[in-house]
């Protein structure tokens, strides 16, 4: 009876220390994929800084401004392309001979 | 029964007690190790060497990136563990540009280092370059570098740093005095929040962009200029051409890159008639109906005082600034007299030292004896001479009544700004605001070039002989403007200067500042506002 006691509490132990050096390794090998995963974030966001000063280095103004007047018609916006929405015409605040006007033929 | 069974079974007992006693203290020990990890010490040679500073991005006003750190790779070497020091350096010098291989194997065999920069920040080809030679005792480690991706504008503003990544100039200097940066061991990022500053990016191009231009059309030496917002203070744009990048240290030696902004100060000629004409009318010697005889050329003390757009006949205040008549201004000041003329300088900050996130603007320039004849030459922008930055501060403080500290920081919309000291009473201003406002409109002004339809213009020129070696002349002059917008209730305030624009043909030989930097500014303002969020307003919505 005790012999069975004695041989059950050894093979606890031995179970027991079995489990936790299993644990152990577990962890071991978890800390290593952080530190590993660590090392890739830092890594990306070394690479995100770098695209980033690279977008606004090809988006600063002064190569954009080169950029268009190299290859398009489009110039800054002049003040007289902007308006107020009051300012439009509106047919109810014409008189009535600007009102009924014969429509501006539209060049072709 | 004998004792020798039970004797044992007694010590059978301990034995197994004790063998669980010590499987608990291994179990504890394992699980403290699990939870710990290793204990062991790790070290890092490099460590103690050096240290890296990781600084913060710098932003503009609307948040576009000017400067950011990214990590690169530097190479060193260790003395000790570099086998044939000859073949080091020769190897590393062919293999990287703009080593001197002879300091390098000079540094290899000093005995007492253990630690040699080879090069820093260099890029990833390089670094695989320095890596394919295999060369033992050379290592690599990284680090911040800064970099400055808006490339040429803003370079005054921004400054520059060391090669160990602190800030020398401008607003990185800023950065390590307001303690905004972190001592590191790696290459590790700032987490601090970005910087932003006052200046929009695109204003700045604009301007800088315009400067340009003008220095191309006129053939100038030099070119600057700035915009104020006249609500918080807020420098939106600052430019001083020739320049140099962000960054580029090494170009911001030579002289004539000088910030000629906030680190240069200048007699500004006529423009400051503008605070001749507000100090009159503040201290009260405008009287109605008062006339100034311009008919002849004032002789004081050997000094003789004439105008540029001479006129010969007597001019009323305001026909003093249109016309721009020294004459006028030198009686004017006058008037006012000696004592309160200081006084009122004094107030409008003209006179003291000024300080910015750029550090100490340059100390303006007094007459060192104050008499009748600096009064007089002071009214009409002689024998005084301040930084620009510091001038335009005074100009918006006599436009808005309060007085303005300009600042290179964002202001926090949602923090309302504490409204500044009043400086003069509305009726100042207001005289002001139409002055400059005529000066643009009416057929006699000096400034009508800076007409922009849609945007009250009003302004002020000024041309002043730049001061060379034997006095006045021959080195050509200084033409400047100096505009707020829109002038009912201003919100925007710009100075732009060109040095020694030459003749064009286009201008049919003059190079008044009416002719040179009055159109910069109306194509400049014509540029920025839109992009500034203001709306042109045509017809009566505006002043006169």
């Amino acid at each position: 009876m005790r012999q069975t006691i004695v041989v059950t509490a050894v093979c606890a132990v031995v179970a027991s220390a079995c489990a936790l050096y299993a644990i152990k390794y577990d962890t071991g090998r978890l800390a290593a994929e952080v530190s590993d995963l660590t090392d890739k974030v830092a890594q990306r966001e070394a690479e995100i800084a770098v695209m980033r000063a690279e977008k606004a280095n090809l988006l600063r103004p002064a190569r954009i401004d080169r950029l268009t007047k190299a290859h398009l018609t489009l110039r800054p916006t002049a003040p007289r392309q902007l308006g107020r929405i009051a300012d439009l015409p509106w047919k109810g605040d014409a008189p009535a001979s600007t009102a009924e006007a014969p429509p501006v033929a539209l060049q072709p | 029964m004998t004792p020798g069974p039970r004797k044992h079974r007694r010590r059978a007992l301990m034995l197994l007690i004790l063998t669980a006693l010590a499987f608990v203290v291994e179990a504890g020990q394992l699980t403290l190790l699990g939870l710990k990890g290793s204990t062991a010490v790790r070290s890092d040679p490099v460590e103690t060497i050096t240290r890296n500073v990781a600084r913060p991005d710098i932003v503009d006003r609307n948040g576009r990136l000017l400067a950011t750190d990214v990590t690169m790779p530097s190479v060193f070497a260790d003395p000790r563990r570099v086998l044939d020091k000859d073949e080091v350096a020769e190897k590393l010098a062919a293999t990287l540009p703009g080593i001197d291989e002879r300091q390098l194997l000079a540094d290899l065999n000093d005995k007492n280092r253990r630690f040699v920069w080879v090069k820093r920040g260099l890029s990833p080809a390089e670094a695989q370059r320095v890596h394919d030679l295999g060369l033992p005792g050379v290592s690599f480690r990284d680090e911040p570098r800064r970099v400055y991706p808006a490339g040429e504008d803003g370079g005054h503003v921004i400054g520059f740093v060391d090669v160990d990544n602190r800030g020398a100039t401008g607003i990185e200097r800023y950065l390590d005095a307001e303690g905004l940066i972190d001592l590191i061991d790696s290459g590790a990022r700032s987490d601090r929040p970005p910087v932003a500053l006052s200046i929009d990016i695109a204003v700045q191009h604009a301007l800088r962009s315009e400067l340009a231009t003008a220095i191309k059309d006129f053939d100038a030496k030099a070119a600057a200029g700035l915009v104020l917002d006249l609500t918080t203070g807020e420098v939106l744009a600052d430019a001083s051409l020739p320049d140099f990048a962000a960054g580029d240290g090494a170009l911001s030696l030579e002289p004539e890159r000088l910030d000629r902004i906030s680190g240069g100060t200048y007699e500004l000629g006529s423009v400051f008639k503008t605070i001749t004409l507000a100090m009159a009318q503040d201290a009260g010697v405008l009287q109605p109906g008062k006339l100034y005889d311009t008919s002849k050329a004032l002789e004081i003390a050997g000094d003789k005082i004439d105008d540029f757009h001479a006129t010969r006949r007597q001019l009323t205040a305001e026909e003093v600034f249109l016309h721009s008549s020294n004459i006028g201004a030198s009686l004017m000041a006058l008037d006012v007299g000696e004592a309160r003329m200081r006084a009122f300088l004094d107030r409008i900050g003209l006179t003291a030292a000024m300080t910015t996130e750029l550090g100490r603007v340059a100390l303006p320039q007094l007459p060192p004896r104050w008499g009748k004849v600096s009064t007089m030459t002071v009214s009409f922008g002689h024998g005084i001479a301040v930084a620009p930055l510091q001038f335009a501060a005074a100009a918006a403080g006599l436009v808005t009544g309060r007085r303005l500290q300009p600042t290179f920081l964002k202001r926090d919309p949602a923090v309302t700004v504490e409204p500044g000291r009043q400086l003069v009473g509305r009726k100042t201003s207001d005289f002001l605001s139409l002055l400059l406002r005529h000066n643009v409109t009416y057929p006699e002004g000096t400034g009508k070039r800076a007409l922009v339809a849609g945007y009250d213009v009003g302004g002020k020129t000024g041309t002043a002989d730049i001061a060379g070696k034997g006095g006045y002349g021959g080195h050509g002059v200084l033409s400047s403007f100096l505009a707020a917008w829109p002038i009912g209730q201003p919100r925007y305030l710009s100075y732009v200067m060109l040095w020694a624009p030459q003749p064009t043909e286009a201008d049919r030989g003059q190079t008044a500042a009416g002719l040179t930097a009055a159109p910069v500014m109306s194509r400049l303002i014509a540029r920025i506002s839109p992009q500034l969020g203001l709306a042109p307003v045509y017809g009566d919505g505006g002043t006169q």
